[in-house]
Order: structure tokens, then C-alpha cells, then sequence
């Protein structure tokens, strides 16, 4: 599963835990192996350089656990997200002169956003031109350091990663001045696909 | 040439909702006001959400590119300038109009209020960053108030 000091899916991972905590008082069942190295690995990371670290053991995937997850951990990621998207708008917006249209919109989210976020723009924008678009990004940074084995096995915990990108999106696009719905699906291994539903007055 | 001078000052930021954010006022104490202290932010308050319409206006309009709109709307002796952000947070100042000013003072105003915005743009922007201030609501931060106080000393030449 996803190797315990990488960066961004670290984070996520502890986000989503820290939330699960506060909400339910107990950590996610699949990943309390994880919270036991907690302490070791950022030690380890600080001690040594790039060293691969133990990655957590497998353990059985706890649906019970993600469906509660997906009910109030999802949504709070999310508007955490939402905030910080328009506030990274307000300011990488500073020197930029006024959009044009919806479209050059999300071209800026696409590239400038992206690019800030992740240091890389999405690969495919598509639109409908009814108001959808599809954002797709072939090699999703939080979901890069995933392996490709068992990936079956971590479709269900996918979700916690791509909450909190879709609340940025949602965020970003709203201080731009477009109400939407962003929703996201992870096709492969780290292909992640957002499809924004721009809402029609 | 002597450099502008500006009397009575109002300055406030607009929310998403046409509320204000924050208000600031600049007054000489020695001037005699021909209206009480009390109608005055009341006086300009009214004038600010009148040029609210001519500001809007000018979004869509041909102009709508740029953020800095000078002496878009006038009342009496006040003029409005406006400074629209990318998410439509909307800067106004009512300034006193000069009568003599020349078309080379009239530009120098202009530089001067463009420069003010931009400080107080990048204040609150840093506001803006912090997660504990809820957007579009009310700016009660004292930091940002002197802030805006100090770019007021530096760029309006007031005070």
C-alpha cells in the first residue's frame, strides 16, 4: 500500500486519520499499523536521507470504517480544501490580468493552480461545452507513490486522497467566480480523473 | 508643483454581499465639516454602495480587464475610485474632487490612489491567507487596521 514517508499521501493519510480520531476517537482500522510508526518514521526521515522506510504491513481493508469515512471525513476534507483553494486564488490571482471567460478559467486552474500544487499542469482538460469538464492527470502526485501490486486492494481508500484536491478545485473555482461540483475517480494505478459540474443559472 | 492634497477620506472594502468589511475614515481634525460627525460615515457610507452600481458596470463592460478604475462615480464634492479583485472583493476610497487640478495633476491622482490600492491590496492579501479569518466577513484584525492606517499616511498624505 502506500509507502509511509512519502510525501503528499502521507499527509493525506494523516489528515484523514487525525479526523477519524476526532470524530470517532479511534484510529482507522487499516492503517493502525501505520499509526504506531508515526513517531519512528519522522524520525527516520529526519535522520536519514532518502532511505526507503517500512512501508505498513497489509491489513485486512475495513469497509465499516470507510463508509463512515466517506459520510463525515470526505465532506470535512473537502471544505478544508474549498478554503484553502480560494485563498491560494486571491493570491496567485495578484498579477494576473482578468479572465476572459469560463474557459480561460479553468485553462488557469489547470495549469497555473496545478502547477503551484504539484509542480505539473493536468495532462487532458475536456469539456462538453455544456457547463462539464474533465479534468485528467496521469500521474496524480499524492497517489504516485503507490504501488502497482494489489491495486484492488486500495481502490476503497482512495477516496481520502482525492477529497481534499477536489475541495481545492471547488474553492479555487468558486473565488474565481464559477459555483460547481467537482467530484473525482481514480481509473489506475495514479491516474485520477475531476469532473467539474459548472452549475447553470 | 505641489503634491495633492486630499481633505476628508473614506475608504471600505465590500464584501460578495455589498457589506462592508471594513471602513476607514481619515479626517482633519481642525476642518470644519458642514455636516455632523455622526451623518458623515452615514453620508458616505450611501455614496459608496450608490457607486457600487457604476462599478459593476464597469466589470462588464470593455474596460473589464483591468483592476484599478479611477473617478468612476461622483457625488457632490466626492469622487470614487475602485479596485476590483479577481474574486470580486471590491476596494472603494471617496475622495474630495479638486477643482483646479490640471490633466498632469489628474494623472499624478491617479498613480497615488493606484499605489495606495496596491498596498493595501497586498495587506490584504496576508489577511486573507490566514485560515482563521472567515471569508467575506467582517475584518476586525487591529493589525491590518494600522496597516491600512499606515498606507493612508504614506500614500494620501493625510493625518
Amino acid at each position: 500500500m502506500a509507502d509511509a514517508i512519502s510525501g503528499p499521501s502521507y499527509l493525506y493519510n494523516l489528515l484523514a486519520n487525525e479526523l477519524s480520531v476526532a470524530l470517532y476517537g479511534d484510529l482507522d482500522k487499516t492503517s493502525e499499523n501505520m499509526g504506531a510508526l508515526t513517531m519512528m518514521t519522522i524520525k527516520d526521515r529526519k535522520a536519514a536521507a532518502a532511505a526507503a522506510g517500512p512501508s505498513s504491513s497489509e491489513a485486512p481493508v475495513d469497509t465499516s470504517a470507510s463508509a463512515r469515512d466517506s459520510d463525515t471525513v470526505f465532506p470535512k476534507l473537502e471544505s478544508i480544501g474549498y478554503q484553502v483553494g480560494q485563498r491560494l486564488i486571491e493570491r496567485l490571482t495578484k498579477e494576473h490580468a482578468r479572465f476572459k471567460d469560463e474557459l480561460d478559467r479553468m485553462k488557469f486552474v489547470c495549469t497555473d493552480l496545478w502547477k503551484y500544487l504539484y509542480d505539473k499542469q493536468i495532462d487532458t482538460l475536456r469539456t462538453n461545452n455544456q457547463g462539464t469538464y474533465v479534468f485528467t492527470d496521469n500521474l496524480f502526485r499524492p497517489l504516485a507513490f503507490f504501488s502497482a501490486e494489489g491495486v484492488d486492494q486500495y481502490y476503497p481508500q482512495s477516496g481520502r486522497f482525492i477529497a481534499f484536491p477536489c475541495g481545492i478545485i471547488r474553492g479555487a473555482l468558486s473565488a474565481l467566480g464559477i459555483r460547481c461540483t467537482v467530484s473525482a475517480k481514480v481509473l489506475s494505478v495514479t491516474c485520477c480523473v475531476f469532473e467539474v459540474v459548472v452549475e447553470r443559472t | 508643483m505641489n503634491s495633492p492634497q486630499f481633505g476628508r477620506l473614506y475608504f471600505v472594502i465590500i464584501g460578495h454581499r455589498d457589506q462592508p468589511l471594513f471602513e476607514f475614515e481619515a479626517l482633519k481634525q481642525e476642518e470644519n465639516l458642514s455636516i455632523p460627525r455622526e451623518d458623515y460615515r452615514h453620508l458616505c457610507q450611501f455614496v459608496a454602495h450608490a457607486a457600487l452600481d457604476a462599478v459593476e458596470a464597469n466589470l462588464t463592460g470593455p474596460t473589464g480587464t483591468q483592476m484599478f478604475f479611477k473617478n468612476i462615480d461622483r457625488f457632490n464634492e466626492w469622487s470614487v475610485s475602485a479596485f476590483v479583485t479577481t474574486s470580486q472583493i471590491k476596494f472603494l476610497l471617496l475622495h474630495p474632487v479638486r477643482d483646479e487640478s490640471q490633466s498632469a495633476l489628474r494623472k499624478e491622482e491617479a498613480d497615488i490612489i493606484r499605489n495606495f490600492f496596491f498596498a493595501v491590496y497586498e495587506h490584504f492579501i496576508k489577511l486573507m491567507l490566514n485560515p482563521f479569518y472567515e471569508l467575506d466577513s467582517e475584518i476586525t484584525s487591529r493589525g491590518f487596521r494600522e496597516k491600512v492606517h499606515q498606507s493612508v499616511k504614506k500614500h494620501l498624505l493625510n493625518l
